[in-house]
């Protein structure tokens, strides 16, 4: 009885929380009265110290007006002149009656190019807090929103991590405004369509969807549609958690969006058939359907020769087999199955690891361990200490380790070729996949020799092989075998009079 | 279940392929040489040639149900209640087979490359990625296939190079030491390289160009003739017939021999290599179980089904049994499931056949 008892009084605190929730939160409020407006708008501002109130009179008449924003996101010259200034240099305005009978006539007293009429004082409260400015008029039953904002954000700057050779520098920022016109500067087509939706109910952070209407599949664009709509969510920040909450797999260590800071990819992607998604206050976007093989394609491979492209491109894959696979592979062979090696290159290793009081493959993690913390430590700190970092812990405390025999000179070769290996990948998600394969790898082989590799190896390729972004498998071009799309996957076709330099690999066909 | 029509051809072949691989061809050019003698790689092609015709039988099934597999023709045509009873055969039948499959590799990687590594750990990890491949569903299956056809590739090439050591006198006369009743014994031993073939009937609803899979079928078998009795010459040719009958893994062996430039004893590397397509045979047993659990129980689902086999065939892996004994189980095994497949081939068609003839007749009167 008592367990019922606490049961019931859970669910009555959790039934209270969510009406507390609800009332602090209404979906919808009507607009009423101007005073009844007022109070209600100061009311869900109270203790906001940047949210300004100004009040004033409209013409001859003397009709009261209020227009509320918030400084710093709204721009006050904006405020002033295309708000302020305009209803308040016009003669009169009229009546109630003849305000109803001209719906549209806010717009013609404003000279803003973005506003709109709201009749919920939800939505001007969601609108002030997007850096608009909103307007209540004594006796007219509608608010008026008007786009002042401010674009606080740093102006376009070259990319930091997907930097290339050649090409085009610039990288998105922070601001979506600025975000799409670096698009539409390169997709000069009435046919790249941008479609809003906001997230959040405390963020209430806008999204755009993007894609080129008959280009990319009409149910890759729906699919992506209804998984935007039936998000719900109390907060958005950055592209990166709504990269998580679409993604199919989310526990999955394989990323399955592609994310990118250049312009020039995303409008490249959006020309194969893909759709794109911008974040208002985050300097990347997210690219899908993203299939495995495009994690290993850099923007500059579309700005070199087709040749030296595909050379850079097989030394991508060798360098992501190496770095993922070098380690577990010489433990396998070191561990259990060194009949595999040469006679003069077994006696090299037995006398390379005599002394050495570790099995190999605490040796490896000994070593991938301590480069990985040595890694994080020069990726976070300030470009000066982390060279520093580096070099004590690259020269000193490698030399420090093999002189005290604690792991063997052919250890620290293969843990370096390993993640050098691991600097050909060019996508940072892609290096973070090597990181979390090496390890499983290396516990397989530790425990099981190469069968065990081979067995992480096979729930990993199937894990893959299981996996569907938006109806497209994420082993593309390889499984299924798609000869046609090979070539963008390994060779790319030079630029020809009549073709795309990029496949449009996921418009028209089945994608199976 | 979904069955969206996706395969393609090539996932067809590769998924036909990779599910009769991994059996039997380790021991494959001993178990038929013991009685086909220098005839042996001829006992193959013939046993290929009866095997391709119960495969194009089997085919026929399949497309008189484009759209079912036989969780549910089985019951359209036997009844709810023999339909379970050949269900439940099928069951055992495929549950056996992911037995023997794992407990042949795990013997093999025993004998050769991990000595002190106890078998039933080995064939825990088998059922591990058999319920791993089973998992992915057929669509992710086929997927699997494919990349598993592309990484055994180079394995079967190097069971073909040790050719250039052979002697071809060790192939002639054919038929010197082999009488036909001879013969047509060494033919029973290879029927379960073969055995595994039947994956069709639940990959074919899925096929996209359902047009020429009898063609790709018919592709998928030749080539595995083709290339057992490709290693079984390769393997006479090289060790005799004496020796070769002493060999409990010709294949390992002939792998052992081939040196390339950096790597001693590739047979190590190939034998870890081989999980990959046992995998995928164990996978597709597993996912055919699941399925007829499905059919048996439609209150089940899929993963259940997977999952609960997967344990069960765990559980069962644990304990040591001598290498021999799945051995001479696989001979007996693939005789029986042959026999199994090809009675269904050729009484279901013809069990639809009068279906159709007395709903016509009733739908006419």
């Amino acid at each position: 009885v008592k367990l019922v008892n606490l049961w019931d009084k859970i669910q009555s605190l959790l039934a209270g929380d969510d009406a507390n929730k609800n009332t602090d939160t209404p979906q919808s409020v009507p607009l009423r009265g101007y005073t009844e407006n007022l109070q209600y708008i100061q009311t869900r501002f109270e203790n906001a110290a940047d949210f300004i109130l100004r009040e004033f009179r409209i013409g001859t008449d003397g009709r009261k007006a209020v227009v509320c924003f918030i400084e710093h996101l709204a721009d006050r010259t904006l405020v002033s002149e295309q708000v302020i200034y305009p209803l308040t240099s016009i003669s009169s305005i009229s009546n109630e009656s003849a305000l109803k009978s001209k719906p549209n006539h806010s717009k013609e007293l404003l000279s803003s190019a973005e506003l709109e009429e709201l009749t919920d004082l939800v939505q001007a409260v969601n609108a002030v807090i997007n850096g608009h400015a909103v307007v209540i008029i004594e006796g007219y039953s509608k608010a008026i929103s008007v786009n002042v904002n401010a674009g606080i954000g740093r102006q376009v700057t070259t990319a930091e991590i997907e930097t290339t050779v050649l090409g085009p520098k610039a990288a998105f920022v922070e601001l979506m405004p600025t975000n799409m016109a670096l698009i539409r500067q390169r997709v000069r087509s009435s046919e790249l369509k941008v479609e809003k939706f906001v997230f959040g109910t405390k963020t209430q952070t806008s999204a755009h969807l993007l894609y080129i209407a008959g280009v990319a599949p009409d149910n890759v664009v729906q699919a992506m549609r209804e998984r935007l709509q039936n998000l719900n969510i109390d907060e958005l920040h950055d592209v990166a958690q709504l990269s998580e909450l679409i993604e199919v797999s989310p526990y999955s260590p394989l990323p399955q969006t592609l994310m990118t800071e250049r312009p020039d990819k995303v409008s490249a992607n959006l020309l194969e058939g893909r759709v794109a998604l911008f974040v208002d206050g985050s300097a990347e976007a997210l690219v899908l359907p993203a299939a495995f093989s495009d994690l290993f394609q850099s923007s500059d491979d579309y700005y070199m020769r087709s040749l030296p492209a595909l050379f850079v491109r097989l030394m991508r894959i060798i360098g992501f087999i190496v770095a993922t696979t070098l380690p577990s592979f010489y433990v396998g062979l070191v561990s259990y199955n060194y009949e595999v090696l040469p006679t003069d290159l077994t006696v090299t290793v037995a006398e390379a690891r005599a002394g050495i009081p570790f099995p190999p493959v605490v040796e490896a993690l000994l070593m991938l361990v301590l480069v990985d913390i040595l890694q994080e430590g020069t990726t976070r700190l300030p470009s000066k200490i982390g060279q520093t970092v580096g070099v004590v812990g690259g020269f000193v405390l490698g030399q420090a380790v093999i002189q005290a025999r604690l792991v063997s000179p052919l250890m620290i070769i293969v843990a370096a070729v390993s993640v050098i290996g691991s600097f050909a990948a060019p996508d940072y998600h892609l290096f973070d996949l090597i990181r979390f394969t090496r390890y499983i790898l290396l516990f397989g082989a530790g425990v099981l020799s190469g069968v065990g590799a081979v067995a992480v190896l096979i729930l990993l390729l199937c894990h893959m092989c299981s996996i569907e972004i938006l109806g497209v498998p994420y082993l593309r071009p390889v499984a299924p075998l798609r000869l046609g799309s090979f070539s963008d996957f390994i060779f790319r076709r030079p630029a020809r009079q009549g073709s795309t330099l990029r496949s449009r690999r996921f418009s028209g066909r089945s994608q199976q | 279940m979904n069955k969206q029509a996706s395969l393609t051809r090539f996932q067809y072949f590769a998924l036909i392929i990779g599910v009769m691989l991994a059996n039997g061809i380790i021991s494959l050019p001993r178990v038929v040489a013991d009685d086909g003698g220098r005839s042996a790689w001829v006992v193959i092609l013939v046993a290929g040639a009866i095997i391709l015709s119960i495969a194009l039988m089997a085919e026929v099934l399949a497309k008189i149900f484009p759209n079912q597999d036989p969780a549910s023709w089985s019951v359209k045509l036997l009844g709810p209640f023999f339909g379970r009873v050949w269900m439940v055969m099928y069951l055992l039948r495929a549950m056996v087979f992911v037995v023997l499959t794992s407990r042949l590799y795990s013997t093999t990687l025993n004998a050769r490359v991990l000595v002190l590594t106890p078998n039933s750990v080995l064939a825990i990890l088998v059922t591990i990625t058999a319920v791993a491949v089973s998992y992915t569903h057929m669509r992710g299956m086929a997927r699997y296939a494919e990349l598993a056809f592309f990484l055994t590739l180079p394995v079967l090439v190097l069971n073909i190079m040790p050719v250039r050591y052979g002697h071809t006198f060790h192939l002639f006369p054919v038929f010197a030491d082999t009488g036909l009743s001879n013969f047509i014994k060494a033919i029973e031993p290879a029927a379960y390289s073969f055995a595994g073939f039947d994956i069709l009937w639940f990959a074919y609803p899925y096929l996209r160009n359902k047009q020429k899979s009898l063609w790709t079928t018919a592709t998928a078998i030749g080539f595995i003739t083709v290339l057992y009795s490709a290693v079984t010459m390769v393997a006479i040719m090289f060790f005799g017939l004496e020796r070769l009958r002493v060999i409990n893994y010709p294949t390992a062996a002939l792998v052992s021999v081939t040196e390339v430039i950096f790597l001693e004893r590739l047979d190590s590397l190939a034998f870890h290599v081989w999980l990959v397509t046992v995998a995928l045979t164990g996978g597709a047993q597993m996912y055919i179980a699941a399925r007829m659990i499905e059919g048996i129980f439609p209150v089940v689902t899929f993963n259940k089904a997977a999952m609960g086999i997967g344990a069960f065939l765990t559980v069962l892996s644990i304990g040591e049994y001598p290498g021999r004994l799945a051995l001479q189980a696989s001979d007996i095994y693939g005789t029986i499931d042959i026999v199994f497949i090809a009675a269904t081939a050729l009484l279901f068609p013809l069990l639809a056949y009068i279906k159709r003839r007395r709903q016509s007749k009733s739908a006419d009167s």
